[in-house]
């Protein structure tokens, strides 16, 4: 063997710029990657939790008003509101309406002609969906786009004019029921009830990513008040 | 035996605790991504028992609401019925988690 490089072997000068070649590009990589993971770790993470992180509160049920003897003077049941944005395609509208009249139950004022002429606009379609329906509607999104389900409450009463007088009307706001005359008004604060928080990660769609839903404060339902009256047979409530 | 490579034994051995030290660090990432994911099933679940039952209180406020179809929808849909009873989301904005 010679003093110089054996055979077969890769003479030192090359392979000492291979080295470095080598060397400077995983310090590129290496150096990238400190500055993503490190640098500005805080403020990637903070991007990205903006951007996909969704919360949403759950108005609670309004507390009932009873009477003395515990029988129910007002009282309120959640329902479910079905609303569609109007396509501005008549045959898209007529296809949607066809899809959508088959499987759920509207209302009756809806028809076909009666929707082609809200074209653009958002109605109303049904104020009480049955629990048949909205299973339906659960599976309906993916095919006629634009509907909405959302919840609301219906404050009933028992007929009796002047017991209505006395416990006074209530009005949504922000999906709250609030007191503003009467005894609804007086007792707001212990019958309106905590509304209840989630947050969940969303896609890009808007769809929740699975195992990211979180509760992060429990609903509270209004509490019930009892009135110092006693409610008159043939005025309670059916 | 000569591989025609001159390398001080200094700077083999900086490569060589360098290698290590690599591996190691690469050992200690996989470690907290394998925890992640054994963990994530049972979190899951325990999301979805959480989900079905606010679904169930939620739908128990409608006429009627204690029925089985309704009850069933809790089951089936329980995403879904949450997302109609919730007010529009909004954005939240959190720093770190």
């Amino acid at each position: 063997m010679s003093d110089g490089v054996a055979r077969g072997a890769v003479e030192p000068a090359r392979l000492t710029w291979l080295v470095l070649a080598f060397a400077v590009c995983a310090a590129v990589i290496i150096a990238r990657m400190v500055g993503l993971m490190v640098l500005d770790r805080d403020r990637y993470l903070a991007a990205m939790a903006r951007e996909s992180w969704r919360e949403g509160a759950i108005p609670p049920a309004r507390g009932r008003i009873l009477d003395r003897d515990g029988r129910p003077l007002a009282w309120s049941t959640r329902r479910f509101v079905l609303r569609w944005r109007v396509p501005e395609n008549k045959a898209t509208v007529i296809r949607h309406w066809r899809t959508m009249s088959e499987g759920v139950t509207l209302a009756p004022q809806w028809s076909l002609a009666s929707v082609l002429a809200r074209r653009g606009q958002v109605i109303e379609l049904s104020t009480d969906l049955s629990a048949a329906d909205l299973r339906t509607l659960a599976t309906l999104g993916e095919h006629v786009r634009d509907l909405r389900v959302s919840s609301s409450f219906a404050r009933d009463r028992v007929p009796s004019p002047a017991v209505r007088s006395l416990l006074g009307e209530t009005r949504a706001v922000n999906g709250v029921e609030v007191g503003v005359t009467g005894a609804e008004k007086v007792h707001d604060d212990l019958l309106r009830g905590v509304p209840g928080v989630y947050r969940v990660m969303v896609d890009k769609t808007g769809d929740w990513i699975a195992g990211t839903w979180q509760k992060t404060s429990e609903m509270r339902p209004g509490y019930d008040v009892y009135l110092p009256i006693r409610l008159q047979e043939g005025n309670q409530q059916p | 035996m000569s591989f025609g490579l001159s390398i001080p034994r200094w700077r083999l051995r900086l490569g060589i605790l360098g290698a290590v030290v690599l591996v190691g660090l690469l050992m200690v990432g996989a470690k907290e991504v394998t925890t992640e994911l054994r963990q994530r099933p049972a979190l899951r679940r325990e999301t979805d028992v959480r989900l079905r039952e606010w679904s169930r209180a939620l739908l128990s406020e409608v006429s009627g609401g204690l029925r089985d179809d309704w009850q069933r929808l809790a089951e089936t849909h329980p995403e879904w019925v949450l997302r109609a009873c919730a007010r529009e989301s909004r954005e939240v904005w959190r720093a770190d988690e």
